[in-house]
This record gives C-alpha cells, sequence and structure tokens, in this order.
C-alpha cells in the first residue's frame, strides 16, 4: 500500500500556482522533494497536514483520505517543519511530558534514547538550543510516537555535516520496516541523493518529475561534447544544456544519444539544475 | 487536551508569576481598599486576560504551528483556551468573593443581598472581557487582535476609574436589583458560550502559517 498518495492537489495564492500535483510514495521509501527557494515545498507539505486548504485534490495516508479524519491519523504521522515550535521555556523533558498527553501511543522511552542518541540536553530549555539541537529534539519528538509517515521540511537545512549525517542515518534506520515511509523536502540535493529511494522535482509549483533515484540515473545521463554535435541531437531528448567556447554539457536522454558520444553518469543535483534552467544551464 | 493544558502551565509558570503577583497583591489590598472598584476589577480582567498572554507567546515561537502536526483539532485548541480562560476566572472570582466577604464581615455590613449584587457583575466583567478579545485573536492572530485586547482593558479601566471619580460617594456598596444581580452572570456565560462558538468557527477557517 501507497503511504501516500497526492491525486490532482492545487492550491492558488496570489500570483503563485501550486499543481495540480500527482505523487505516489510507496511504504518502505523515502521521497525527497528537491526545489528551489519558493518552489512551493512547504506549501505542498502543509497542503497534506491540512495548515493551508487546497483548491482541489485529494490527499490519501496508508489509503484513508485525509478529508475524512485527518486528526486521528495524525497519530501514524510524524512532522517536522521548518522551524520547530516548541516553548521557548520547555525543555526537552517538559516536552515529552506535554506530548505523551497528545499521542495516544507516545513512547516515553524512545524518546528517552533518541534524546541520548542525538545528544540533545534533557534539561536546558529549548530557547538557549542551536539550530542544529532544536531540530534533533524535533526529529526525537517526531519519531516517539511509532509514526508510520514522517514529513520533513528543509529538517536537515542549516544543520553542519555531522548532525546532518546523524540524522540521515536515522531516517535509513526508520525506512527499514516497509509500513514506514519519509517524504522529505530540501534544496540540499547532496542529502537527499544519499538517502531518498524517490525524487520529486517542483519548480514554481509544478512537479517537473516524480521518479525513482536509480531510474533516473538509468534513464538520464551527462552528455560532454561540442557544440556542433549537440546541435544535431533531437532537441526533446536535451532536458538541460550549458554552451561555452570550451564545449557543450547537457542532461540527456540516454536512449538518444549516438554510440559513438561521450556520455557519463548524471547526479541529482546536475539533473536538477539543468531541468529547471533548460536552455541556459 | 491535557497536552495543551499542561503546555499553557508550563508557559504559565515562566511567563505570568507577575500576574499572580499582581493580582494577589490587589486582591490583598482589596480587604482593607474600603470597596475601592479597580482593586477589585483589575485582576478578574487580568485572569480573564492571561490565555491571551499565553496564546500570544504561543504564537511568538510558532507553538500554534507545531499544534497542527499533532492529533489535535482547532476546536480542541480553542476549548483549551476557553476552558482554561474559566478556570482562572472563577478561581480568582472565588478569591475575590472570600476576601470581600472577609472585609464586609469584618465590617460588620454583611448582607447577603448585597453582597451577592455586588460580585454579579464582577463576574460578568470578568467573562465579557475574553469572550471579546479571544475570537479576535483567533481570527487575525495574536498582532491584530491585539488591538482588541487593549481596546477592552482600556474599556474596563475607564469605566471602572469614570465611574469612581463621578460619584458622589466612591466608596458605597454597588447597588443592583436581585433579579438583575441574578441575570447579569448567565448574560456573561451565555455571551462566553456563543464567543467559543466564534473562535471555533474562525479558527477552523484560518490559514496557520
Amino acid at each position: 500500500m501507497d503511504a501516500l498518495e497526492i491525486q490532482n492537489l492545487s492550491r492558488k495564492q496570489g500570483t503563485f500556482q501550486l499543481g495540480p500535483i500527482q505523487l505516489r510514495l510507496p511504504g518502505g521509501c523515502i521521497m525527497g522533494l528537491v526545489g528551489e527557494n519558493g518552489a512551493g515545498k512547504t506549501t505542498l507539505l502543509r497542503l497534506i497536514l491540512q495548515m493551508r486548504k487546497k483548491d482541489s485534490g485529494t490527499v490519501t495516508v496508508f489509503g484513508r483520505d485525509t478529508d475524512a479524519a485527518l486528526c486521528s491519523m495524525k497519530e501514524d504521522i510524524g512532522a517536522v517543519l521548518d522551524e520547530v515550535g516548541f516553548p521557548e521555556c520547555l525543555t526537552a523533558v517538559q516536552v515529552g511530558k506535554i506530548l505523551k498527553n497528545v499521542y495516544s501511543n507516545w513512547d516515553n522511552s524512545i524518546f528517552a534514547a533518541l534524546l541520548q542518541k542525538l545528544s540533545v540536553p534533557a534539561d536546558k530549555p529549548f530557547q538557549t538550543f542551536s539550530r542544529g539541537m532544536k531540530m534533533k529534539l524535533g526529529i526525537a519528538a517526531a519519531l516517539s510516537h511509532h509514526p508510520k509517515l514522517l514529513l520533513l521540511d528543509e529538517a536537515t537545512n542549516g544543520l553542519d555535516p555531522v548532525v546532518r549525517e546523524e540524522i540521515l542515518d536515522i531516517l535509513r534506520e526508520f525506512t527499514m520496516r516497509d509500513d514506514h515511509a519519509v517524504l522529505i523536502s530540501s534544496h540540499i540535493v547532496s542529502d537527499l541523493e544519499k538517502i531518498c529511494d524517490y525524487v520529486a522535482f517542483l519548480h514554481q509549483g509544478q512537479l517537473l518529475l516524480c521518479e525513482e533515484k536509480d531510474r533516473l540515473q538509468e534513464i538520464y545521463g551527462m552528455l560532454q561534447c561540442d557544440a556542433a554535435q549537440l546541435s544535431k541531437m533531437d532537441s526533446d531528448a536535451i532536458l538541460g544544456k550549458r554552451i561555452s567556447p570550451y564545449g557543450a554539457e547537457a542532461v540527456v536522454r540516454k536512449s538518444a544519444v549516438p554510440a559513438n558520444l561521450p556520455l557519463g553518469a548524471v547526479n541529482l543535483e546536475e539533473l536538477f539544475l539543468f531541468m529547471i534552467r533548460g536552455e541556459n544551464a | 487536551m491535557k497536552g495543551l493544558f499542561l503546555s499553557d502551565l508550563y508557559m504559565a509558570k515562566k511567563y505570568c508569576r507577575s500576574y499572580f503577583l499582581i493580582m494577589l497583591v490587589f486582591i490583598a489590598v482589596s480587604f482593607w481598599g474600603n470597596n475601592n472598584t479597580f482593586l477589585i476589577i483589575y485582576p478578574i480582567v487580568l485572569a480573564g486576560m492571561m490565555p491571551i498572554t499565553l496564546l500570544s507567546y504561543s504564537e511568538r515561537c510558532k507553538w500554534n504551528v507545531y499544534c497542527e502536526t499533532l492529533p489535535l483539532t482547532r476546536r480542541q485548541t480553542v476549548a483549551e483556551k476557553y476552558l482554561l480562560t474559566s478556570l482562572l476566572l472563577f478561581g480568582v472570582f472565588l478569591l475575590i468573593a472570600a476576601v470581600q466577604g472577609a472585609r464586609l464581615s469584618a465590617n460588620g455590613s454583611f448582607d447577603i443581598g448585597e453582597y451577592g449584587a455586588f460580585l454579579s457583575p464582577l463576574l460578568t466583567v470578568g467573562l465579557l472581557s475574553p469572550s471579546i478579545t479571544l475570537p479576535c485573536m483567533f481570527k487575525y492572530g495574536v498582532e491584530k487582535g491585539r488591538i482588541a485586547y487593549y481596546v477592552v482593558v482600556g474599556f474596563v479601566c475607564a469605566v471602572t476609574a469614570a465611574g469612581t471619580f463621578l460619584s458622589d460617594e466612591p466608596n458605597q456598596e454597588v447597588s443592583i436589583p436581585l433579579h438583575t444581580a441574578f441575570l447579569l452572570p448567565l448574560f456573561g456565560t451565555a455571551v462566553f458560550v456563543v464567543s467559543y462558538f466564534i473562535s471555533a468557527k474562525v479558527y477552523e477557517k484560518r490559514e496557520i502559517d
């Protein structure tokens, strides 16, 4: 069963139009939502959580429509927003006591173990925490009620590499179970490349693609040739190109590239950049 | 909802100590204050406004946004604030009632009818202040809703000050017919309940960012 399925989700806000978005996140997988600032990543996550009103579409979590009973479904959802909003005077222990009275399946032993594992001080007020520490507490809180779906909005941004790696490890461990899944938004594509099974590219509110990461690398490649050779290629096969006096680089569909041209692997960051910048990558 | 109560309790303990102190000082002083209306009304207005202060802290640290990720309905969030408000109001009201009862007994002027007539508008004022302010806070957020807060506090202060200033005998006990004394708290409670439903409705429609 899909952990998350989004059908025709759309929302217009002033001149910004998000969607319609179609997206499927299978259980046991991590999906990275990639996009530049203002692409609509946060809006999408907030629409899933019904913090903002959608214009149309449906969101189902483990087969249940969120319009029907999102409140009870949040027992199975752990969310970390771009700012972890705990009252500044609270300590991690107090946060645990509050959430114990909110979630029916809150597990204090998991929370305590995560605080210890992530070196989050239990008795210091939240206001004294660094951004990384706040995020770690947010993640510990999001994981301590046995959630099945994690929604993370820019959860690794602004963190040092060591903390980021710790968080990525936790996410890997979390999705070892088939009935667990993660949707994580970020513009740090290298992080997502490390952990994601699926990647969704969001640009100016539109989903450019949503595909398995490995499949993307099977389909697309980085072509390095000269401008004349590139001009002979089918333009539909070129996702984006960069031409300089020293040669040309293009992200292309591998199937359309003649065998004599040098074709290398493309990473997610290059793919994303070339896709959104098109002719002017 | 218990979790929300607990978070408000922690925040009140940290940020509202001065409120509790002011209320206690005013209530204590009112024992010797010879029926000074301001000393009696201000603590109950303050008690009614305390949840608004907590709402303001919640919004500042984005706790209200985080709550959107929790298995809580908006209606529960609103209900918790109204329940907290009523608990604080009744707690302070009972304290004032006890102190004023003791004062009247000590003066030898205790009369149950007058005592009831004196307390009933007090409870009504306490209920009306948050009834007006909370829906504005839930609709527009704390920044814009705060205008309603200042208007209500200013109005209550102005009315009590004007009443004391203009009265020929400022220290005379307030005299209200018994049936009005009985109806006033009922009116206040009805407004408070209607206010809850308005707050719940507007908050359910609001987009939280």
